[in-house]
């Protein structure tokens, strides 16, 4: 049985981003969101399992909505995230649905692991170190808010969620936000994949000073 | 509540920045798109950015953000 388990080579980055799924998932916990909790670290112990290879591979390949598909499941998710009630049963359902169709489609891509370092040129390690600096001031800055606003004084130190929630309760404001959203997530959806072809054709940049590498 | 948004709008500012940095100075700086492309390329990278944009959805539009009882005077 052990001869069929593929074990997939554990790198660093790697289990860093299940680091910050499982830091994530318990900060979730301990706020007291268990729902939110629980997906982050369902995904977690997903990637987990999938590095020792208990998961099975997909054996479809990468599967890609038609445009048709998508163009129907956003549009169904815009109506009724534009239509229904702030916090109601569709906006639930619709972003449960989204999600689950998201991740059936970003899951099953293969893994281009491979020329990690080659790929990631002076100008892309400058502008990665700068993104993920930003990143992490915003997690620090919203966790300090969290806890000053939880310890100290709500009104006087509130998280992003408590100066976001007027704008988020007016209509034009909610139907921006949902619109966000779903753009935002298409767009990664398509990142991911654009992704994979190229690098598989041989090229990691589009900056023409990098070539193909 | 002003030390708070001024920080949130530092890190907005610093957003934008990085945008225009990358636009306008491709020689020296990727833009997000290229990075997003390099980074997505690892399940674990891909699957973790895709829950926390559902999440961001999740929590703002669905789930309670704000407990009407906390932090009252």
């Amino acid at each position: 049985m052990s001869e069929k388990v593929a074990r997939r080579r554990i790198s660093w980055p790697t289990a860093a981003w299940i680091t910050i799924l499982l830091l994530t998932g318990g900060f979730q916990i301990y706020r007291g969101a268990p729902v939110d909790g629980g997906v982050f670290l369902a995904m977690a112990v997903a990637l987990i399992l999938d590095l020792t290879g208990i998961l099975p591979a997909p054996r479809t390949g990468e599967w890609r909505p038609s445009r048709i598909i998508l163009i129907c499941v956003l549009g169904a998710a815009a109506l009724v995230l534009a239509l229904t009630p702030r916090h109601g049963i569709g906006d639930g359902v619709a972003i449960a649905v989204s999600g689950i169709l998201v991740f059936l489609v970003a899951w099953p891509q293969h893994d281009i692991d491979a020329t990690g370092g080659s790929a990631w040129t002076p100008r892309m390690r400058r502008a990665a170190t700068l993104w993920a600096s930003v990143g992490i001031a915003v997690c620090l800055w919203e966790l300090t808010m969290y806890f000053l606003g939880t310890y100290v004084d709500r009104y006087g130190f509130p998280a992003l969620s408590d100066l976001l929630n007027p704008l988020l309760d007016n209509p034009i404001g909610r139907i921006l936000f949902a619109a966000a959203w779903l753009v935002g997530g298409v767009a990664l959806m398509r990142r991911g994949h654009g992704n994979a072809r190229l690098l598989e054709r041989g090229g990691a940049s589009r900056h023409p000073s990098e070539g193909i590498k | 509540m002003i030390l708070s948004s001024l920080g949130f709008l530092v890190e907005a500012a610093a957003v934008v920045t990085l945008v225009i940095l990358g636009e306008r100075d491709r020689d020296r700086f990727a833009t997000l798109g290229e990075i997003l492309d390099r980074v997505m390329a690892t399940r674990a990278a891909r699957i973790c950015i895709l829950t926390f944009w559902w999440w961001l959805g999740w929590h703002f539009l669905f789930a309670q953000t704000v407990d009407p009882g906390a932090g009252a005077p």
